[in-house]
Parts: structure tokens; C-alpha cells; sequence
């Protein structure tokens, strides 16, 4: 019981990486963005709300100021509604993560060392829920502003809470039927973006169950 | 040879001053203390041994948690801190952990940097020391790949392959199953959000005023959480609780085992001897001998064991003993023999039963354990007060008009004594080889408990609590750890750090969770050298791997330059120790200049391979409370056994030299078949024996060998003896007849044990009676 006392220790690291972040202003036009959404908005994402299953696959490219160039992964993904998110990484360095409402944590069975961040679970909570487009749990951290882009459409998000704001200035998601790309840009200037191909609910019988029920 | 006119004046003026002193120590304010531990002796010899267990006993016995349970994680962090708030104000607790303080986190980031180059966590040391550089390369791409964006530039940027970064990410445990949510600890379990609030007590647990504060502030939370967030449910889990709950019950069961003793004693009186005035005089010798014991005990050991008192009650038994036989006798014999005279019937079994009785205390003595001794000293001076009292007082009281004895006593005391004096010859033998046999069958029925947590009497609410606390967070309470000692910190921490080494490969066995150690806040300065050294001889080959994950250049070059001079920057150990990084809890300083710490052990699987790994090791003890407190009681029993065995041998001793051996053995056998038989109905009944049933054979033979002695002093009539003896076995039962329904374990079996062997006594008293015994038998009584 007395270790919890020590607890705090480690916890507090958190805070010191947040707030060794400065912020900066996103891409995402928020002038031009209205706070509510278009009904057409609306629908798609209420569209993508009832999805049960989704699986694609994605390349991230993050641009960090450290580095000479983007640093490029692919990988593969499986999204439930249920279950959450199954993210495999093949390249550059295998590893798989699933990532849900308990946070994120390396795959039973994967290569992938467990990730370190102290952000990982409520960053994994955040992440699922965008993958769900579940306006209600994000609108507890962030304000979200609209655009509409014909048939298409863009999603701005604002942290609400200056905790989220010290590590991440903003969130820009694009999508159509599906999500296509989710652009996080962090703090210094660094940003992160993953894009979406290949995204279809057509999924061989029992491979979801597959990934998520062998972690259980 | 004083008069006894000067006599009753002296004692009359030593009992008043006596009184006045146990006023003043009333009136100061007397420390109870409710911890059965401290009935042990410490087992340890080692003065910094028995330093780090008691700051490991300090440390268990002041922790409290404070779980709030709320259908949303909102409310139940709300309520969180809503208790963490009142904690704070209520003044009661330090090291309160609701949520986590920011400024502190970035402070320890900020105090180790300079010195980054030679820290490192246990499996970096390891991986760099077989120059596994490819695996500390893969750990930076798995961290940038990631769909997290948890590691930002600068922090990269100063820790480009993130030894740092892990090295501090080891100051945090898995808190069992609770997660930092908001800066605050959280358990998601059957449908419920769970939060953690922990704080260490600012008092001592077993304090009685630290308790009754501690139960208003309680009482005041469950109430504010109740209004405020009704949803939110409280579970609290504390040595306080059981410390608190403990003294509630064993002051209720004390009130009641003397309430009930007192009516007892009324009923006893009234039908006895038809008048309560025998009462009132009876109350002298006991109250004086309580208040000299008392005395005597807070004057020795400046306070007083809840133990002890239990055992004054039971001096009630013993006191009333001396008044009862001087009340029969006048009784019975009222027309025709002064009160002095009666006394003087008495007085050598008064007196040998006396001496027997505080020869059997001093077995106590030489047990060398503080609760024995108090225990002893408590009796033995209660009872030379007592005897005192009636000694020189009795015969000079006021008139006393005792309208006569009792016919159903007189008539029960003769059967009792006509079963034994019979005149078939072949039925003593008989009747006390039955006896004998039944007894080896109980004997040989009972088992034997030593375990400590058998001896926990928590009411089942806190067992239930504390299941419940551990299922939700997957935390349990550790007894089990490691005290490493030196003549140095530095020592410390290198004998420290060869056990965590061994301990890492435990758990990588699976046969361990997780421990605690200083050097993982501090690593020894020999470590910090090998650190830096193993890092620094990597450094070309490390640079190739920066460069491969694509770091700038001058990031590399920052790298380079941590490692550019040959020695490092060590952090020393008293610059951190006055850092106070960590709550002052796992090290310690002796008095003679020797240090130690406190290696603690969490989620223990499989010990035995634990401690082969350790043994040996230099400077390295395992402790397991649990387990060495049961030794502790088992030693104890034991010893106990052999005390109780040493007292009566004394006992026959001074009984042979008054008795000569035969009558002596007549005269032992009773109260000695009489304890046997009690440990026989421990094992017909399923009670296993423990210390405590050892204890209570000691004053089975206490009181038992006064019923036996007074049978064998009797110079008049025997019934009249035995009559005594039988109102004495009804007070001794009233007393202890009680404490068998004790919801103490402790308690119980002294209980049942008393009540079994001295009714067994009073049975076989007549066995003590001489052989040629003619002396006159009264005949009117008759059923």
C-alpha cells in the first residue's frame, strides 16, 4: 500500500514533459471554421458513428525539428466500436499496439516494446475516440470547429484543458465517408500525420475477434 | 511483633498515600497500550535490525487509504479531492496523495539532469554493459513510431536515445490496477470509478486520543461525501481502523466482564452470607490491590498494557479469594469466634497461598518479554496488597453482623467433598484415572496456532474493506522486505544494488512483482561510474545509431559532449538525501553511525528462489513480520510451557518443605490435572492453543494452588473451606467465564481455559485434604 506514496514520484514526470512544450498555431484555418456543424457534416459523421468494424491501413509521417527528415511508418489497423483500436506497424520497425478506452498497450504477442509515454493512456483514449468520431467524448477536452470542403469535410480541435494545450496545440481531422487523414500537431512545431487507404468495413469473418479477443 | 493496632494505622496511612499517588497518575493521563506486539519481547539483537523493523512497523501502522467509488470518473476524482481537502485541513495526516503536484515533478526532472550522463535504469545498465546497442536503438524507433505523441522535441532533444527518460520513468510503480487519470490514481472496476486519496497518520495508531480524532474526522468525511456526493461511496483501509475498532471493543467487553462480574458478586453475597456489607468490605482488598498494582506498574513502565488490565480483572477472582475464606469462616462460625480468631483460622493458607502464588508470578520475570513482566508485577503487587488489607485490617473492622451461612453452598461443598471421601477406596483411583485418560485423549485432539493472524480480532466490516480494497486496486499489504545495512550510504547502496540485481532476475521469473529500493533513486557512486563508463565506451557505436534514426547533428554532438570528460558528475548521497526526493520512509541512520534501508517487496509469487539468490549476501537480512511474529508467539509458548512447568516445580518445592513430598504432590495434583484438562477441552472443542492458553495455565496454578492450599490448611471444618473455595471458583468463573465469549482470540482462550482448569480445581480440591484427617465435620446441613 505504501508504494502509492512513491507513486507520485513518477507520476509527476508527466508534468515536467508537458510542460516542456511550447505551443503554436495549427494549420487549420479556425477563422474561416464554424462551431457548429453543418447538417451534411453532421450526417457523415453520424454515418461513421454506427460503423461496427473498419479495417485500413495507414502511413505516419512525423515531422520533428530533431530530426534531418520525417520520420515514415506503415502499418495496418482494425477499429471496433466495441473494442477499439488494433494498430499494427510493419514498417519501419514491427509492432502492434492496442489502443481503447483503458489506454495503450503493446499487443500480446507483439515485437513492440511497451511505449513509455506517460501521455499513452489518455493520448489512447483520445485517439479511439476520434477513430469513432464520438463528438460527445471529445467535446470534454476540446473545442471542435467545422469546415465544410464540398463533399468532404474538416474537423478542428482545440484542447479545452491547458494540461492537453502545453503538449498538443491542436488536432486536424479530414474525412469523407471514413476519416482520411488526422493531423496532430504538437508542441514546438512538430506535427504528426497519419493517412488513411484502403479503409473498408468488408472484414473476413472472425478477424476482429481474433486480434482483440487474444488480448484478453 | 507490632501491634496490630499499629498496624492497621501504618497500612491504614501507606494504602492512602498509595491512592493519592494513582490519583496524580490518573489525573496526568494514563497511556494504554493496545499493541499485542508489545507483549513480545523484540526477538532481534541487532540494534539496526530492530530499528528498520520498527520503521518498517511505523510506517505499515501509519498508513491510511481513502478509496471513493462514484458511477463517473468526475465525481469520484471530485470527491477525492474533496477528502484529500479535509485531510489537509483536519491537521491529522502528512504526505496526503490525492492529486499530483506539478511543480514537484518538474523539480526532480530539473535535480537529476546535470547528472544524466550516469544514470541509468537496471536493464539499460545491463544492455549497454553487453553492448546490446541494437535493442536500445529499436526502443527509440518503436518510441517515435508510435501512434503517441508522447515523447516532444526537447525531450528528445536532451535524451535523444532516452536512457533519462527511463531511468525516471522507474520512480513510478504500477500502482496495482490504478491508472493517473488527471494527475490523480484510478481504477475502473465493475462499472465504477474508483480513486485513490493516501496519506500517512501525524500520530501513532494505537494513541487512544489519536484514534478518537481520527474517528470524528472519519465520521465528519463519510458525512461531507454523503451531502455533497451522494453517489460516491467511501472505503478506507488503515492500521488506524483496526487499532481504533480494537480499543472500542476491548473497552465495551472490559465494562461488560466487570459489569456483569459485579452483579455476579451481589447475587453471590446476597445469597451467601444474606448481607451485602461482606461485600463492601470484600471490594477493600481488591480496590487496594488494583490501585497498588496500578501504581507499581505505571511507576516501572510509565504505562499500562490493555493485556494487563484484562489480567486485573482476573485479580478480582484472586483478592475476593482471601475475603471470601475470612467470610465463611465467620459465617459459619459467627456465635462463637471473633473476627480475629477467624483470621487466624485462615492466615496460613492465606499466607502459603500468597507466597506459591508470587513465587509462580516470577516465572513471568525471567521471560525477558515487557508484557510478561508488567503482567507479573501487576499481579504479584495486587495481591500482597490484598492479602495486607485483609491481614491487618479484617480484624479491626466495625462490628460485622453476618446473619448466618448459606445451606445450599454448605450442601453443593459437602458433595463435592463426600465424592472424594467416600468410603469405597477404589473410587478415587478410578475416578482420576478416567480423568487422566479423557485429558491425554484431549491432549492429544488440540492443535497448536501460532500464526499472528489468527490473532486479528478486526471486526469483519474492515476484513471485508480491505478484500474489497484489494480487489478493486490490486494492491495488498507487504510484511515481507529486506533491511540492507553498512558503516556508509555508499556501502548501503552497492550491497543494495548487488540484491536488486538479483531481485531484476526474480522478476523476470516471474517470482516477483516489483520492489522498492533507495538505490533506484540513488545509485551508489560506484554504480553511477560504471554507468557513465559503459555509456561512454558505447559512444562511437551509439552515435552511428543516432544518426541511422535520422537525429540532427547537433543533437548528436550534445549527446557527444555529456560524455566528453573521462570521470563524471556524481550525484553524491547526502546532496540527495537532503534533496528529500522521496518520503523519508525505507532509510535510516543509527545512532552509532550505521545506515540501513528497506528493500521492499511487492507481488511476492515464489520467495524461495528470492531468498537463495540473497543469501549470503553481505549485509543483507530478510524479514518477513508475519512470519517472524508467529515465531515470536511460538517461541514464547514455549517458553511459557517451560515457565509454567519451572513455577510448579518451584511450588513443590516450598510445598515440600512445609508438607513433606507426598502431601505436597496431593496438594499440586489437582490444579496441575485441572490445566491439563483445560488444554483437553481446548482439543475437544477445535480451539487451537496458543500463547494466551498458556498464559491462563499460569493463573489457573495461581489460583488453583490457594483452593488446594487452603484445603490443606484447614484446622476446623473442612465444608467451611470449601465453601470458600466454591464462592472463589464462582467470582474467578463470573470473571473469566466472560472473556470465553471475548470476540478477542487473545481473550477467548484465556477464558475458556481459566473457567475449564479452575472448575476442574475446585472439583479436585478435596484431594488436598491430609490423610489422617479427623478433624470435625458439621452435620446440620443437609439437603
Amino acid at each position: 500500500m505504501r508504494k502509492i506514496l512513491l507513486q507520485r514520484l513518477g507520476a509527476a514526470l508527466i508534468y515536467f514533459m508537458a510542460g516542456a512544450a511550447a505551443a503554436e498555431a495549427p494549420a487549420f484555418d479556425y477563422a474561416t471554421a464554424a462551431k457548429e456543424p453543418a447538417p451534411e457534416i453532421l450526417s457523415s459523421i453520424r454515418k461513421m458513428q454506427d460503423v461496427e468494424l473498419l479495417r485500413g491501413e495507414f502511413k505516419q509521417r512525423k515531422n520533428l525539428k530533431i530530426l534531418k527528415q520525417p520520420f515514415l511508418s506503415n502499418g495496418w489497423f482494425i477499429f471496433s466500436r466495441n473494442d477499439g483500436l488494433y494498430w499494427e506497424i510493419t514498417e519501419p520497425l514491427p509492432g502492434a499496439y492496442l489502443i481503447g478506452k483503458k489506454g495503450i498497450r503493446p499487443a500480446a504477442g507483439s515485437s513492440g516494446t511497451s511505449v513509455d509515454s506517460p501521455f499513452a493512456d489518455g493520448v489512447g483514449r483520445m485517439f479511439s475516440s476520434i477513430m469513432g468520431a464520438r463528438l460527445e467524448e471529445l467535446e470534454s477536452y476540446f473545442d471542435i470547429y467545422y469546415r465544410s470542403l464540398g463533399s468532404r469535410w474538416q474537423l478542428g480541435l482545440k484542447p479545452r484543458n491547458s494540461r492537453i494545450a502545453t503538449f498538443m496545440s491542436g488536432i486536424e481531422i479530414t474525412g469523407g465517408r471514413y476519416i482520411d487523414t488526422i493531423r496532430i500537431v504538437e508542441g514546438g512545431g512538430d506535427t504528426t500525420e497519419i493517412t488513411f487507404t484502403a479503409v473498408t468495413e468488408e472484414l473476413p469473418d472472425g478477424l476482429a475477434s481474433r486480434y482483440f479477443n487474444a488480448q484478453q | 511483633m507490632p501491634s496490630s493496632r499499629g498496624l492497621f494505622y501504618g497500612w491504614s496511612i501507606l494504602v492512602a498515600a498509595l491512592l493519592a499517588v494513582a490519583a496524580c497518575f490518573v489525573l496526568r493521563g494514563i497511556q494504554v497500550d493496545t499493541n499485542i506486539l508489545n507483549l513480545l519481547p523484540g526477538a532481534e539483537r541487532d540494534p539496526l535490525i530492530v530499528a528498520a523493523i520498527e520503521k518498517h512497523s511505523g510506517n505499515f501502522s501509519r498508513n491510511v487509504a481513502f478509496l471513493i467509488s462514484a458511477p463517473t470518473e468526475t465525481d469520484s476524482q471530485q470527491a477525492a479531492l474533496r477528502a484529500g481537502q479535509l485531510a489537509r485541513e483536519s491537521g491529522l495526516f502528512t504526505e496526503i496523495m490525492d492529486r499530483v503536484n506539478e511543480s514537484q515533478g518538474a523539480g526532480l526532472y530539473r535535480f537529476y539532469l546535470p547528472y544524466r550522463a550516469s544514470l541509468l535504469s537496471a536493464q539499460d545498465s545491463r544492455l549497454l554493459a553487453q553492448h546490446e546497442y541494437g535493442r536500445l536503438e529499436n526502443k527509440v524507433l518503436n518510441a517515435i513510431a508510435a501512434p503517441v505523441p508522447g515523447f516532444n522535441a526537447s525531450m528528445l532533444e536532451q535524451d535523444p536515445l532516452l536512457l533519462y527518460t527511463r531511468f525516471l520513468s522507474g520512480f513510478a510503480p504500477q500502482a496495482g490496477r490504478l491508472k493517473l487519470h488527471n494527475g490523480m490514481l484510478t481504477a475502473e472496476h465493475d462499472k465504477f470509478y474508483h480513486t485513490l486519496v493516501s496519506a500517512m497518520i501525524e500520530g501513532d495508531a494505537f494513541a487512544l486520543d489519536y484514534q478518537e480524532k481520527f474517528q470524528q474526522f472519519y465520521g465528519n468525511l463519510a458525512a461531507t461525501l454523503r451531502n455533497e456526493y451522494p453517489a460516491a461511496t467511501l472505503t478506507s483501509v488503515g492500521m488506524i481502523h483496526n487499532t481504533t475498532a480494537g480499543t472500542v471493543r476491548a473497552k465495551r467487553e472490559i465494562s461488560a466482564i466487570s459489569g456483569v462480574s459485579m452483579v455476579g458478586l451481589v447475587l453471590l453475597f446476597v445469597f451467601g452470607f444474606r448481607s451485602l456489607k461482606p461485600l463492601v468490605y470484600a471490594l477493600i482488598p481488591m480496590n487496594v490491590g488494583i490501585a497498588a498494582a496500578f501504581v507499581a506498574c505505571i511507576a516501572a513502565f510509565g504505562s499500562i498494557h490493555i493485556m494487563t488490565l484484562v489480567f486485573g480483572t482476573s485479580l478480582i477472582g484472586v483478592c475476593m479469594d482471601y475475603a471470601l475464606h475470612f467470610f465463611s469462616e465467620l459465617a459459619y462460625h459467627r456465635p462463637t469466634l471473633s473476627p480475629r480468631h477467624c483470621l487466624d483460622r485462615i492466615l496460613p493458607g492465606m499466607t502459603l497461598g500468597m507466597i506459591t502464588s508470587v513465587v509462580g508470578y516470577t516465572a513471568f520475570y525471567t521471560t525477558g518479554s515487557p508484557g510478561l513482566q508488567q503482567m507479573a508485577l501487576f499481579s504479584s503487587t495486587g495481591l500482597i496488597a490484598a492479602y495486607c488489607c485483609v491481614v491487618f485490617w479484617f480484624p479491626r473492622l466495625p462490628a460485622l453482623k453476618t446473619t448466618g451461612a448459606d445451606n445450599t453452598s454448605a450442601v453443593l461443598s459437602q458433595k463435592i467433598l463426600a465424592f472424594w471421601d467416600h468410603g469405597n477406596k477404589s473410587r478415587t483411583p478410578l475416578a482420576l484415572a478416567a480423568i487422566t485418560l479423557v485429558t491425554a485423549v484431549g491432549i492429544g485432539l488440540a492443535d497448536v496456532d501460532d500464526n499472528i493472524r489468527s490473532l486479528d480480532n478486526s471486526p469483519s466490516r474492515l476484513h471485508t474493506d480491505s478484500l474489497r480494497f484489494q480487489d478493486i486496486t490490486g494492491i495488498s499489504p507487504s510484511s515481507q522486505f529486506f533491511v540492507v545495512t553498512g558503516d556508509a550510504p555508499e556501502a548501503v547502496l552497492e550491497r543494495e544494488e548487488k540484491l536488486a540485481d538479483s531481485l531484476n532476475t526474480a522478476i523476470a521469473s516471474g517470482y516477483l512483482r516489483e520492489f522498492r529500493a533507495t538505490s533506484n533513486y540513488i545509485p551508489s557512486a560506484a554504480r553511477q561510474r560504471a554507468n557513465y563508463q559503459a555509456a561512454r565506451a558505447g559512444i562511437e557505436t551509439v552515435a552511428a545509431a543516432l544518426s541511422r534514426i535520422g537525429y540532427q547533428p547537433e543533437v548528436i554532438a550534445r549527446y557527444r559532449a555529456l560524455y566528453a570528460k573521462p570521470e563524471p558528475e556524481i550525484l553524491d548521497f547526502e546532496r540527495w538525501h537532503e534533496a528529500k526526493i522521496v518520503p523519508d520512509l525505507q532509510w535510516l541512520e543509527s545512532a552509532s553511525g550505521k545506515y540501513a534501508s528497506l528493500v521492499y517487496l511487492a507481488g511476492v509469487e515464489n520467495i524461495e528462489p528470492v531468498l537463495a539468490a540473497a543469501r549470503g549476501m553481505e549485509g543483507v537480512r530478510y524479514i518477513d513480520q508475519v512470519e517472524g511474529i508467529s515465531n515470536a508467539l511460538m517461541k514464547y509458548r514455549q517458553l511459557t510451557n517451560k515457565m509454567v512447568l519451572a513455577a510448579y516445580a518451584l511450588i513443590l518445592l516450598i510445598l515440600t518443605w512445609r508438607y513433606g513430598f507426598k502431601r505436597a504432590a496431593s496438594v499440586l495434583l489437582p490444579p496441575l490435572l485441572a490445566a491439563a484438562s483445560a488444554f483437553a477441552l481446548c482439543g475437544f472443542i477445535g480451539q487451537p492453543l496458543t500463547l494466551f492458553n498458556s498464559l491462563a495455565i499460569l493463573l489457573v496454578l495461581g489460583l488453583g494452588i490457594d483452593y488446594t492450599i487452603f484445603m490443606a490448611e484447614t484446622r476446623g471444618d473442612r465444608t467451611v473451606t470449601m465453601v470458600g473455595i466454591l464462592y472463589s471458583t464462582v467470582t474467578t468463573v463470573l470473571a473469566f467465564g466472560l472473556l470465553a465469549f471475548s470476540g478477542t482470540p487473545a481473550l477467548k482462550s484465556i477464558g475458556i481455559t481459566v473457567f475449564c482448569g479452575i472448575t476442574m480445581t475446585l472439583l479436585l480440591a478435596p484431594l488436598a485434604k491430609p490423610d489422617n484427617d479427623n478433624a470435625p465435620t458439621m452435620n446440620q446441613y443437609r439437603a
